[in-house]
């Protein structure tokens, strides 16, 4: 009796596990023969330009003030909130009607010690021709998206040109400090206000 | 009788030398008078007794940081903050799209947006002007443009309470057009 038992258990034992491993091969043939697919849409949200820019900047001509000091611009701030990079650019400045016209660089010598110098206009052209170019703050905050980058001074180009010409990408949630540098003349009979129009462009770092 | 008559033209000649001696001396005269005096002994000059408003030091060009500082409060309060749609979709030209342009509430200028077209410079949408605070979600392009990709550029123009323009800025966008 105690021997029909023992073999009763043991055929018990092999056959329940193969049961089971049949059953699981069953679900896996089930399964197989089911296939349902599940489709995942990621959706990604077109991405909002978020910037903080100025819209005028003064700048200041001194020549009273030795040729290399006689310049004074303000800190200019450039701030993205975006949550992506963004590419900084600048759309050729335009002077406005009576200011001086904006030029290349190149346009005279940049050593003052030059007989054709910049800084040896006549009051004439020294109302009349100006040249204006853009770098980084020396010492201030400059959050580029590549840790390496730095702003070599911009120069930008004549105002008939009206280029776009990029300045550099900001990181997301960056800001920079640029400042404005100039070639200007020296002699100025009056007292008076330059206008110009500029624009600074951002968008989507590429 | 007739001989004395006739204009001797040893005589005339003779004239017109004389007068233009006595001119030039005339002339030169008037220069030498125009002359700066160049006696700098001024020995006589007495002073004369005027009051001013003189000051102590030297002339105030100097003060760059005073100027640095008064170009600085201007640029702060010209700051623009814009948002907008970098790709914006529409599903066709004549239908509205999520543009997503906002004046944030902490901008001092209200601004108007035109986009235009950057290879042919047209013009596709002008928005109402929208005060601080104030958004557009989604809106029609005002010009027909055929299935595809474009880019534009999105023109900030601000202005102040009084509707002068203060200054723009612009924003690359990447405009898709559906079938």
């Amino acid at each position: 009796m105690s021997k029909k038992l023992l073999n009763t258990i043991i055929i018990g034992a092999l056959i329940v596990p193969a049961t089971l491993i049949n059953a699981t091969g069953l679900q896996e043939n089930l399964m197989a023969n089911n296939q349902s697919t599940v489709e995942i849409t990621a959706i990604a949200e077109p991405t909002i330009l978020d910037v903080q820019i100025p819209l005028t900047v003064q700048l200041n001509i001194n020549p009273n003030q030795p040729y290399v000091s006689a310049f004074t611009t303000p800190t200019i701030d450039i701030i993205n909130n975006t949550n992506a990079p963004v590419a900084l650019s600048v759309v050729s400045m335009k002077a406005k009607s009576g200011s001086p016209i904006v030029s290349l660089q190149s346009k005279y010598s940049t050593n003052p010690d030059d007989n054709n110098s910049w800084a040896n206009l006549s009051s004439k052209d020294s109302a009349k021709y100006i040249s204006f170019g853009l770098k980084q703050k020396d010492g201030g905050i400059n959050k580029w998206k590549d840790p390496s980058y730095s702003l070599s001074p911009l120069w930008l180009t004549d105002e008939t040109s009206q280029t776009v010409e990029k300045i550099g990408d900001i990181k997301n949630k960056g800001q920079v400090q640029l400042e404005f540098m100039a070639h200007h003349g020296m002699a100025f009979n009056e007292a008076g206000t330059f206008k110009y129009d500029l624009m600074f462009k951002v968008g989507l770092s590429e | 009788m007739n001989k004395t008559q006739k204009s001797n033209p040893k005589k005339v000649i003779n004239l017109f030398i004389y007068i233009g001696i006595g001119t030039s001396i005339f002339f030169m005269g008037k220069h030498i008078g125009n002359q700066p005096n160049t006696d700098i002994s001024n020995s006589d000059r007495e002073i004369v007794d005027v009051s001013g408003q003189v000051i102590d030091g030297t002339l105030p060009y100097g003060d760059t940081e005073k100027l640095k500082e008064a170009l600085q409060k201007q640029v702060d309060k010209s700051m623009l903050a814009i948002k907008i749609n970098s790709n914006p979709y529409f599903e066709t030209s004549t239908s509205e799209g999520m543009l997503g342009i906002e004046n944030p509430s902490n901008n001092n200028y209200s601004f108007q947006v035109e986009i235009t077209l950057d290879e042919s410079e047209e013009t596709i949408y002008t928005s109402p002007m929208l005060k601080p605070g104030q958004y557009i979600l989604t809106d029609k392009l005002s010009y027909p443009l055929n299935e595809g990709s474009y880019q534009a550029t999105a023109v900030f123009y601000a202005y102040d309470d009084n509707g002068t323009n203060i200054g723009k800025v612009g924003a690359g966008l990447n405009i898709e057009i559906g079938n």
